[in-house]
């Protein structure tokens, strides 16, 4: 029983230490554009490509990581330089669909090149040993991948904290993220500062894809866009705009993800005898087994009410009636 | 006769002519394509309805679609098929088969199709009264995520959906005459909406929330009207699609369907009713196209990596579309053709849309 | 210093400034005077490159900078300080002065920070503090002082008496004044006339996107034009 609790509990770390490299991405395109780059998760999932090619073609890992995030990071560029640049100050909305539009483009460019290596569909990841097996607590056993997801992500998010609050640059993005305007007047060169969002985010991404690949075992084309909805509602939850608002909304969502699945079947988990037979039967009835693959649903609920309720995050408040 | 009332007669009278020789023809894949070509056109000009129209970005209409394909098809299903097939139905569903006709008349199928709308514009009504408050991308999210609540809840209800299994068995109700009635309906009925105060309050708050407050007109009802209406059509045209393609499953009713849509409503105009019918034909022209050099190539995501580029390339260089917000009008039209410019003749009535 | 010929600006389809011409001599105080939405800082925006002009020209020591970008605008020497203040409310004073100087040599613009306490002493202990907490007086203090990070050569100024009470007027003044004194260049722009006036060498009436009047300053103090717009007599 409480190994169980436990793995639940490393399980919403892990998944919230993806999540928050994501969220944090997304947050801080949005904070300077207004734009929700939905393309956000078709970028982790080239960068899981790419490091699995890399894999497949004999690279060392280190060296296949570093291919992989230097070449995300310019695909993260191109994308910026091509298909926003031109739109910047567009509608909200053109902005959003021509992130979908740009994920289909990764989606589909990226089947194509798969297939022409000759590939499936569904590739599984060759993953390294780092990332392969369990360590042992004591008592309790945790998968190798989740204790890296974890480390990995306190690390880069700590630096991007340092980043963003010690150098002028960073100190750019939070002033362009403020008021775009002004900033232009203090000479801050614009485009240099949405290229740097641009390249940190896809560089998150990239460390997100490989932790994904290395979780979910193996990859596909399509395995971008759950994690990207995902890391949107955790940005919302966090008070969207916000950085370390979306590394809160991240955890907290890797938390609220496992309630569905650690519910469901409690009745079968819990030792006999602990609770009185009707409430077992109650629990069994109301978070039935099946419950955990209304996880999704769940989470989109989540989401909704917050939308409604609490626009501004978790920390923020009510904020004004409509969020613009 | 005015050029308004007969230029609208004489396309559907031209429509109907095709229609039949095309029917006669018996070129099983034209008359498919002819009758997708119906389909998308309902649901790409519900879209513009409920998005187009008010500004307000749906993402989540072909939850409705999917919803309308598995009501349908689950009232259709003759009842010998019906207990076979989904043996776990409750007793009050699974004695309902909605396979009657009358005659050549499939009523039975109208009746399902009916139900399934309502119903579904009942759902559209619930939970457009909780999401028509966002604006922007907020709500083009959350929609969003309801798409993907409709398509988890399909595939957990094995009961009713048989879930991630294909649900085959449908019968084909659907052919170009159906198709095509359902879809001229759903033109006129937007078109005139367009028209109404109803329809010039949704353009309003489009253009300006405050405004149009401050003059009141309520956003809230305009959205709502929309986006009901919108689901209902939306609906329809899966109840359309689960009789045409007989078996599919809660994978085809997500997001590459839902940004087809989206390209081609963009490519038409968001805001005009007829600019969605040419956007579809376009697109799907295009599609097609495409995916012919798919099979021929085998490169396969091909046409839909052009298809997405072709997109951004018609956002960043004319975002309102072919059409933008106005419609084709026939009075001009036939003005043109009567005293064409100068040299031109014959060459002015096709380039001329207003 | 600057030359401004027959600028238009509009807004989509809307006039905001038509044919505007105006000149700011080196070491000179101008001053745009004239009522709401005469196009006064729609003007300044242009001359900044916030906003692009649809015709005409501005000319900076001889170098057309019409179609400049704001951040090259601002390495030739330019620095405006919007109306409003738009100080960045979640950074602290610090941050937003080193903002200010955020084209310079970092090192040099630190220093330059250090020294702005003597310029603006009620900055000097609030160094740490969000400029949000800030009072409005403060803040356009802050505004000022931030856009003189720059060392700007000539500076825009943007209806800085905006929303403040008289006494905190006077005192932006004084500053404003001291500044001049020191051989800065500026072009103020300015619905408070009787100050504007009284700081300034020349100035220019605005009205709905022309000028229609320009001279001295203390010349148009008594023309009974501006009495009859402004005081209403």
């Amino acid at each position: 029983m409480g190994d169980y609790f436990i793995q639940q509990v490393v399980n919403a770390v892990s998944a919230g230490s993806l999540y928050a490299l994501m969220a944090v991405g997304l947050a801080l395109i949005f904070s300077i554009l207004r734009l929700i780059n939905f393309a956000h998760g078709d970028i982790m999932m080239v960068a899981a490509y790419l490091v699995t090619f890399a894999l497949f073609a004999g690279m060392p890992l280190p060296a296949a990581l570093v291919f992989m995030v230097v070449c995300t990071v310019v695909i993260g560029l191109l994308m910026e330089r091509i298909a926003y640049r031109p739109i910047r100050g567009a509608a909200e909305v053109a902005m959003l669909l021509t992130s979908f539009a740009v994920g289909q483009i990764l989606q589909n460019g990226t089947l194509l090149v798969s297939r022409l290596a000759g590939q499936p569909i569904q590739i599984a990841f060759p993953a390294p040993e780092i990332v392969s097996g369990v360590v042992a607590f004591g008592a309790i056993t945790v998968p190798k991948v989740n204790i890296v997801s974890f480390v990995t992500g306190a690390v880069l998010l700590t630096l991007l904290t340092v980043f963003v609050t010690r150098t002028r640059l960073g100190l750019s993005m939070h002033a362009a993220a403020e008021d775009l305007s002004a900033a232009r007047l203090m000479g801050i060169r614009v485009n240099r500062v949405v290229a740097t969002a641009f390249a940190i985010s896809s560089g998150l991404a990239a460390v997100a894809g490989f932790l994904y690949a290395s979780q979910a075992g193996q990859i596909n084309p399509y395995l971008g866009f759950t994690p990207v909805l995902k890391a949107f509602i955790a940005a919302v939850i966090g008070g969207f705009g916000s950085l370390s608002g979306a590394v809160i909304g991240a955890y907290a969502l890797g938390f609220l993800e496992v309630i569905p699945t650690a519910l469901s079947g409690i009745a079968d988990i819990l030792p006999p005898g602990a609770v009185p037979p009707d409430v077992h039967d109650l629990l069994a009835r109301v978070f039935p087994s099946s419950l955990g693959s209304y996880r999704d649903a769940f989470v989109f609920v989540f989401l909704i009410l917050m939308l409604l309720f609490r626009p501004n995050g978790i920390v923020g408040g009510r904020g004004r009636e409509e969020v613009p | 006769m005015s050029p308004r009332v007969a230029g609208p007669l004489v396309s559907i009278l031209g429509l109907s002519v095709g229609l039949a020789v095309l029917d006669a023809s018996g070129a099983a894949f034209w008359q498919g394509l002819v009758i997708n070509l119906a389909i998308f056109t309902i649901l790409v000009v519900s879209l513009n309805l409920t998005s187009g129209f008010t500004g307000v970005f749906s993402l989540g209409n072909i939850g409705f679609m999917a919803l309308g394909a598995y009501i349908s098809a689950i009232l259709t299903l003759p009842l010998s098929v019906k207990s076979e097939y989904l043996p776990d139905l409750p007793p009050w569903l699974a004695g309902v088969h909605l396979d009657q006709m009358a005659g050549p008349l499939p009523v039975g199928w109208l009746a399902a199709t009916l139900i399934a709308g309502l119903l579904v514009a009942l759902v559209a009504l619930l939970v457009g009264a909780v999401l028509m408050r966002l604006s922007g991308h907020f709500v083009a999210v959350a929609t969003l995520g309801f798409l993907v609540i409709v398509r988890v809840i399909l595939f957990n209800a094995d009961g009713f959906t048989r879930g991630s299994r294909t649900f085959s068995n449908v019968t084909p109700y659907t052919n170009l005459w159906w198709a095509w009635a359902w879809a001229l309906l759903v033109i006129y009925a937007v078109w005139r909406l367009k028209r109404s105060q109803y329809g010039r309050a949704m353009f309003a708050q489009r253009r300006d929330r405050w405004a149009a407050q401050s003059v009141g007109i309520s956003i809230l009802r305009p959205r709502l009207l929309a986006f009901v209406i919108g689901a209902f059509f939306t609906a329809v045209a899966g109840s359309l699609y689960a009789h045409f393609i007989t078996s599919f499953s809660p994978t085809v009713f997500y997001f590459d369907l839902t940004f087809r849509v989206i390209t081609m409503l963009v490519v038409g105009g968001m805001g005009s009713v007829s600019g969605s019918v040419i956007g579809t034909v376009v697109v799907l022209a295009v599609a097609e196209g495409l995916r012919r050099v798919e099979d021929v190539t085998l490169l396969y995501g091909l046409s839909g990596l052009l298809l997405a580029a072709f997109f951004i390339v018609i956002i960043i260089f004319r975002p309102e579309g072919i059409m933008g917000q106005r419609e084709i009008s026939f009075g001009r039209l036939a003005a043109r053709l009567r005293s064409p410019r100068g040299g031109g003749g014959a060459e002015g009535a096709a380039a001329e849309l207003p | 210093m600057l030359e401004v010929r027959d600028l238009h600006v509009f807004y989509g389809n809307i006039r905001a400034v038509d044919g505007a011409s105006l000149r700011v001599e080196t070491g000179e105080l101008v001053a745009i005077i004239g009522s709401n939405g005469a196009g006064k800082s729609t003007t300044l925006k242009s001359i900044s490159g916030l906003l692009r002009s649809r015709s005409g020209a501005i000319v900076y020591d001889g170098r057309d900078i019409t179609d400049e970008s704001t951040d090259g605008i601002v390495a030739l020497g330019i620095s405006h300080c919007p109306e409003g203040r738009r100080i960045f409310g979640r950074l602290t004073v610090r941050e937003n002065l080193i903002l200010g100087g955020v084209q310079r040599p970092a090192a040099e613009a630190r220093r330059d920070v250090e020294l702005v306490g003597d310029t603006f002493p009620g900055l000097r202990d609030r160094m740490k503090q969000t400029g949000g907490t800030l009072s409005g007086g403060e803040q356009q203090m802050l505004a000022i002082a931030r856009a003189l990070m720059s060392k700007p050569r000539l500076l825009l100024l943007d209806e800085p008496s905006l929303g403040l009470a008289p006494l905190m007027v006077e005192h932006i003044f004084e500053v404003i004044e001291g500044l001049k004194r020191q051989g800065l260049t500026i072009l103020l722009v300015e619905q408070n006339v009787h100050h504007a006036l009284d700081a300034a060498d020349r100035a220019y009436v605005m009205e709905a996107g022309r000028i229609t009047v320009e001279g001295r300053a203390d010349a148009l103090r008594h023309d009974p034009r501006i009495e009859q717009s402004y005081l209403g007599l």
